[in-house]
């Protein structure tokens, strides 16, 4: 009793909610509240109306008798046309106000702040305008924002409670949807696991893992808002507490990847099938193919680096060319987010997307964390990227038989 | 035209000796499986739809089971929520196209149009036990799909996930989808052939003096379902032959990556599907109109408003298909019109529950069993209208929209409605079906447990919409949200 009694005074206590809907906090909101509660209104009242008159029938007039008379009524023009009259013009009333509302949702600001969105089974992905992507969505407070939503593959639906907008995302088209968040967002607590922000979901059933897809939406403040666009559009550098910038390793940023990508939705890295392979211990392993686009094609753990990293790289760029056994091709192409010339930013984020699938198994060196190596002030390229190597190798010419990307690089910019 | 006069053999052409009946008169196995007697169809059809009423309830005490606990009772890992998926799939395409559908018009159609009309039996025996037939195989065609593969694509067979997932439970290769598709295709042409049979039997098998206007209410609510099975199902039988073309022979009509449009797809199932709600609803308005006058002892009120609202009804219900897509990013102009016509499809049901309560004003009420069921329907049916109008109001659909809301509408409109009725139907035709009549103590308490389960199963649905919301229970607020497709 007492756990209903709180989970009941939680509902009501969650601000600006009430029984029937979720806090609004969008400016499109309020007119669907106001459209919502009239209905309630005048729906209740007819619910009303309608049980009560038949409570009232079923007692005043039951049977008596076995032989009861009743009289003969047949119809009553005036009245079939009053109860005719009076729901037509509650309908057009009601479908006034739907309309009304419905015109805020198509007529965006025309100075909407532009957001990408891609939706894969089974996660939503989003790049901002200054090419920084994340798998949470970040937006200003008090701005429009236009959200720009394509599909990958199946259907999927884009449905924020608290704004009251709800999109679909469809293959082969673009929908849009906008909004402008009048609230801010919870902040995220790590004490009690509460993600922050507020929870998006994807409405439109996609598969396997559709009841894991939600996200979350972050309201921040304009300058926290930029701040998080300047990291999020560069994964490579952090700032430590003291505020100086580094390079984050290769191993970790590819993780960063992994996540904003939704890869964790299909592939696991604690041994456990998904709908996807394990990445636990997948690096130099034995892999058998159901599918394969190379007759002959065998890898093995003995392999060399080389044909390993083609490989890797082959799966997410091209997935289908070659289908480990067991599984079903799934997986959608990556290309779009990971494939560049080398050297590009999308060719070195793929180099890190790798590195961190190698790093999930035994069979991986970890390139040695020297704070020297990974300071951002000492040189201007990544240590881990083709240029930082590039340059590595110049300075040091690396001893007969040690090659490979794995090996620790050596320190540049001294 | 030959076979319109049935085929006195089999029907009531033989001379019958005291005692003898339609369940007395042929016996043996075979004298049920080939009879052409309108009357056994029906009891066939009654079983038949029991059964699969049975086996869809079953999946959805799976349903529920699992979402008792908000990380999943019985499927609790990513490898194993197929199933969970499947078993809705299961659930919503077993409950639609195998009960809610064939259900009054197979099994009571059948058995008392013919009786109230007057007629020796419908115009075309054959035919009707062809129906019966093909709606037999479209579901042992369902059952195979479950045991080769089985269907995790929802009820709707959205493209394009539809036209690339399967699974091959047995090694007979990825097939479990077209079978389904198959299986659904033939149940629509059952349903096809039913309809024709009524329409053709209501404008030449009239005896004398009976007239349109003369006609039981009921009839006229088969008639206009009839209307809506002929005109509306084939597009459902087109567009299944398509997915299945789609899937085999990889030709681009409903997914993108063969240059397809899955919004096509949409529109060709919602274009069948609204309408079939009216398929589901139509006959059970027709049995309330019926019963309500019966038990309280009163002629119908507006007896005219409510014949033509049942025709009202199947037309304007081919106009709402697009209320389903709002979230698509139709443009406006579309929407704003399927928001209206959807309004105006209200208005004839709101005219047949004012019609229903008039009846049983000044009356003689009678709360037997048929009657009790009747009232039931009267207070779920009033819950699932209202919330109609909720959903086609533009603004407020785009806020609820594929949520729990849409699935307690949906059921207290089918359940609360289409079944309540087929329940009242049952009831009142027992005596007359079986010659014996039903223990009445026993059928109250079960309209009374019906009327509490449902109520509580149902009802809390509404408010998920808002709870579901809440970002302190993401576990839960998935497990809930997982099942609105
Ligand atoms: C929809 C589920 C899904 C998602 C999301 C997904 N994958 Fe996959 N992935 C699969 C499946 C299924 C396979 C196995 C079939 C195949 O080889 O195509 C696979 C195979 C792979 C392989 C080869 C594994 C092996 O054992 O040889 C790699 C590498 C891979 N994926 C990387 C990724 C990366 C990186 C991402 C995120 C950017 C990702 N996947 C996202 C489903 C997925
Ligand atoms: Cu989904
Ligand atoms: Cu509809």
């Amino acid at each position: 009793m007492t756990a209903v009694t709180t989970s009941l005074s939680q509902i009501l206590a969650d601000g600006g909610a009430t029984f029937w809907l979720p806090r609004n906090a969008s400016n499109l909101a309020g007119n669907v509240d106001i459209a919502f509660n009239l209905l309630l209104y005048i729906c209740t009242f007819f619910f009303m109306v309608i049980v009560g008159a038949m409570t009232f029938f079923i007692i005043k007039y039951r049977r008596k008798t076995a032989n009861d008379e009743t009289p003969l009524i047949t119809h009553n023009t005036p009245l079939e046309i009053l109860w005719t009259g009076i729901p037509l013009v509650l309908v057009v009333v009601f479908f006034f106000i739907g309309f009304n509302g419905y015109m805020d949702y198509d007529t965006p600001a025309s100075n909407a702040y532009v957001i990408g969105v891609e939706g894969r089974q089974w996660n939503f992905a989003f790049n901002y305008p200054n090419g920084g992507t994340s798998s949470e969505l970040y937006v200003p407070i008090n701005t429009p924002v236009k959200l720009s939503m394509e599909s990958k593959d199946v259907l999927h639906a884009f449905y924020v409670p608290v704004f009251r907008v709800q999109r679909n995302l469809i293959p082969g088209r673009t929908t849009e949807l906008w909004f402008i968040a009048t609230k801010h967002s919870p902040l995220p607590n790590p004490k009690t696991n509460d993600p922050g922000g507020f929870p998006v979901f994807c409405t439109q059933y996609c598969g396997d893992g559709h009841s894991k897809m939600t996200t979350r939406i972050h309201v921040l403040d304009m300058p926290e808002f930029e701040a998080k666009l300047r990291e999020l559009a560069n994964p490579f550098k952090e700032k430590d507490p003291a505020g100086k910038e580094h390079w984050v390793p290769y191993a970790k940023v590819g993780q960063k990847f992994a996540t904003s990508n939704g890869c964790f939705s299909c592939h696991s890295t604690d041994g456990s099938k998904g709908t996807g392979p394990t990445w636990k211990d997948l690096y130099k392993s034995e892999v058998e193919f159901d599918a394969c686009n190379v007759p002959g094609y065998t890898l093995k753990k003995t392999d060399s680096d080389e044909k390993w990293d083609a490989y890797l790289r082959e799966s997410i760029i091209d997935p289908p060319a070659k289908v480990v056994h067991g599984f079903t091709p799934q997986m959608q192409s990556f290309a779009s987010v990971f494939a560049g010339d080398p050297g590009s930013q999308k060719d070195e984020k793929l180099r890190a997307l790798i590195t961190y699938i190698k790093s999930v198994g035994s069979d991986y060196k970890a390139p040695e964390e020297n704070p020297e190596l990974y300071d951002a002030s000492k040189t201007k390229v990544h240590p881990e990227s083709v240029a930082g190597q590039e340059e590595a190798k110049k300075l040091h010419p690396p001893e007969s038989g040690e090659t490979g990307t794995t090996q620790p690089a050596p320190e540049t910019g001294k | 035209m030959t076979t319109i006069t049935p085929d006195l053999a089999h029907s009531g052409g033989v001379p019958v000796s005291a005692g003898d009946n339609y369940l007395t008169h042929g016996r043996g196995i075979a004298s049920w499986i080939f009879t052409l007697d309108h009357k056994r169809i029906g009891v066939m059809y009654l079983v038949s739809v029991l059964s699969a009423f049975f086996l869809g309830g079953i999946f959805a005490m799976v349903i529920r089971t699992q979402l008792i606990n908000p990380n999943g009772a019985i499927f609790t890992d990513q490898a194993h929520f197929r199933y969970y998926n499947e078993m809705f799939t299961l659930h919503g395409a077993v409950m639609i196209f195998l009960v809610l559908i064939p259900g009054i018009p197979g099994a009571l159609g059948n058995f008392v149009l013919p009786i109230m009309l007057g007629a020796k039996d419908v115009a075309f025996p054959r035919l009707n036990l062809g129906s019966y037939y093909l709606y037999v195989s479209g579901a042992l065609l369902a059952i195979l799909a479950i045991v080769v593969g089985g269907v995790e694509t929802g009820w709707t067979f959205y493209t394009p996930y539809s036209v690339t997932t399967d699974v091959d439970k047995l090694g007979l290769g990825k097939h479990a989808v077209e079978f389904m598709v198959f299986g659904v295709f033939l149940l629509g042409f059952s349903s096809i052939f039913t309809g024709m049979n009524f329409i053709v039997t209501m404008h030449k098998l009239r005896p004398p003096g009976m007239t349109w206007f003369r006609m039981p209410l009921f009839l006229w609510a088969i008639y206009a379902t009839s209307i809506i099975q002929v005109l509306a199902t084939p597009v459902l039988g087109i567009t299944l032959l398509l997915l299945i073309a789609e899937r085999t022979l990889k030709v681009g009509i409903f997914n993108p990556a063969y240059g397809g449009d899955p919004v096509l797809f949409q529109h060709f199932f919602w274009f069948y599907s609204h309408p079939a709600v009216y398929i589901m609803i139509l006959p059970a308005m027709g049995i309330m109109s019926e019963v309500i006058a019966t038990f309280s002892r009163k002629h119908i009120f507006g007896y005219k408003f409510i014949a033509l609202s049942s025709i009202a009804i199947a037309i304007i219900g081919f106009l709402v298909w697009g209320h389903h897509m709002f979230p698509n990013g139709q443009s406006t102009m579309l929407a704003t019109i399927f928001s209206f016509l959807t309004m105006a499809v209200a208005i004839p049901s709101a005219i047949k529950v004012w019609n229903w309560l008039a009846t049983m004003y000044r009356g003689s009420i009678d709360l037997k069993t048929p009657m009790c069921y009747a009232m039931g329907f009267l207070f779920l049916f009033a819950i699932g209208g209202l919330t109609g109008v909720f959903l086609g109001t533009l603004s407020v659909d785009v806020h609820l929209h594929d949520t729990y809301f849409v699935v307690a509408h949906f059921h207290y409109v089918m359940f609360g409605g289409t079944m309540m009725g087929f329940l009242a139907g049952i009831h009142y035709w027992w005596p007359k079906i079986t010659g014996k009549m039903y223990n009445e103590t026993l059928g109250r308490i079960g309209c009374v447990l019906v009327f509490i389960g449902f109520n509580l199963t149902f009802f809390p649905q509404f408010i998920r919409a808002r709870t579901a919301c809440r970002g302190v229970m993401p576990r839960t607020c998935r497990s809930f949200i997982r099942i609105t497709s």
